[in-house]
């Protein structure tokens, strides 16, 4: 799997446009996963992820091909967002959160509104809170690769994480979404 | 299990990727104890929540666009490289020169003349040094540091060609053609850029020119000689 990546990022530094195609297509969800959940807006995202792969392509030689690719694409994803975020001062919009929701889902299906509960608490976590949790739980990657990613020590990746679940549990608890404790418990 | 460390028990399970609910000590505690089985709960949901959520689409691909820009930096990049590399030299080289030149007007006693003759350079003493009787012995060879300083001017007279003739081979580049056409080989989006970097070498050379004439003013016995900004 990284030798190919390495050949794909090789033949996109020598200029290869089926690999740049290539390259892209592979990611571009993962990317704007992560972009979306960041910055809540569906044209930020989008422009973020356009200037993440942009960015990716023609910085491709940084790359260390000896270590994981994905750390190194989302950590230029997340620093975007961070930048954005950081530019617009203010907390992402709070847009509807159900606009990522497949159009065929009916929108009074029983977990939607937990759904939004819980995205929108998170939208109001530090954004190095939300950064850690949504590339530890979302995109599965490592501490280690999170502590690169986010240039920080591991420590410090995995109290972000652990900050975020712990302001995630409690918010939901606090807008009183959580069920009644008996039932809850016998769901997880 | 106590419940202060219930809830960093949970974490360290999920670090693990385990499933807090299929620990068997954090099954018993939040059977026993109330506010730990709602802290359990909301850690269940949230992550229920995550890793059901369906993967999120884009509204237009984007990959056209990310390789028209890509490209279109790949050319410039490669412009840049042609273009400002010689001057990147010629820039160097003047920076190079300016301590020298300094050091020219400090000393404006150590002569240099006949600057566009090649080796063997003739030496020429200072006016206090000349005997005014006119019959003194030959001059004595030039000090090592003077022979530095004429080979200094040689080689900024050289530097200041060299910048010229750059000036004269961008001057007539396709940014000065008033056709609408593109010249073969400049992009239209390029030629903004060029007329740029045009712009920005003339001033390069007249400040250099400004420079060595300046050294040349310092040399008594240069005068008449050609400017070394010809
Ligand atoms: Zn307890």
């Amino acid at each position: 799997m990284l030798q190919e990546l390495r050949e794909l990022a090789n033949r996109c530094m020598a200029g290869d446009q089926a690999a740049m195609v290539d390259l892209v297509e592979r990611y571009r969800a993962r990317v704007f996963g992560l972009c979306y959940r960041m910055l809540n807006h569906r044209q930020d995202a989008e422009d973020m992820v356009q200037e993440t792969f942009v960015r990716v392509l023609k910085s491709l030689r940084h790359w260390q091909q000896h270590r994981p690719f994905e750390p190194w694409l989302l950590a230029i994803a997340g620093n975007r967002c961070r930048t954005l975020l950081a530019a617009r001062g203010r907390r992402p919009t709070m847009s509807p959160l159900v606009e990522h929701l497949p159009d065929e889902r009916p929108s009074s299906q029983p977990g939607d509104e937990l759904m939004e509960e819980v995205w929108l608490v998170l939208l109001q976590l530090r954004k190095e809170y939300r950064q850690s949790f949504l590339l530890f739980h979302e995109q599965q990657l490592s501490y280690a690769e999170i502590s690169a990613a986010m240039d920080c020590p591991i420590g410090t990746a995995k109290t972000w994480v652990h900050r975020a679940r712990r302001d995630l549990a409690k918010g939901l608890r606090s807008r009183r979404v959580i069920e009644e404790s008996t039932n809850a418990v016998r769901r997880v | 299990m106590q419940c202060a460390e219930f809830e960093s028990r949970i974490n360290q399970l999920l670090d693990d990727r385990e499933p807090p609910r299929a620990d068997a000590r954090v099954a018993d505690h939040a059977r026993e104890c109330v506010a730990c089985a709602d802290v359990l709960a909301s850690y269940g949901q949230v992550l229920d929540i995550i890793q059901d959520s369906a993967p999120l689409e884009m509204d237009a691909d984007p990959t056209p666009l990310i390789i028209a820009q890509v490209q279109l930096a790949a050319r410039r990049r490669r412009r840049l490289w042609t273009t400002l590399v010689p001057l990147a030299v010629a820039a160097s080289l003047l920076i190079a020169l300016v301590p020298l030149i300094k050091m020219r007007l400090d000393r404006p006693d150590v002569e240099v003349v006949n600057l566009q003759t090649p080796e063997p350079v003739t030496p020429v003493v200072s006016p206090r040094e000349v005997d005014p009787t006119g019959a003194g012995s030959p001059q004595p060879p030039l000090p090592a540091d003077d022979r530095q300083g004429v080979d200094i001017v040689r080689m900024a007279i050289e530097v200041n060609k060299a910048l010229a003739g750059l000036t004269d081979r961008l001057s007539k580049t396709p940014t000065d053609d008033p056709s609408p056409q593109p010249a073969p080989g400049v992009a239209p989006e390029g030629r903004e850029w060029l007329r740029n970097i045009n712009d920005g070498l003339k001033p390069l050379a007249d400040t250099m020119a400004a420079a060595l004439s300046a050294m040349g003013r310092t040399l008594p016995n240069t005068a008449g000689e050609e400017s070394p900004s010809s």
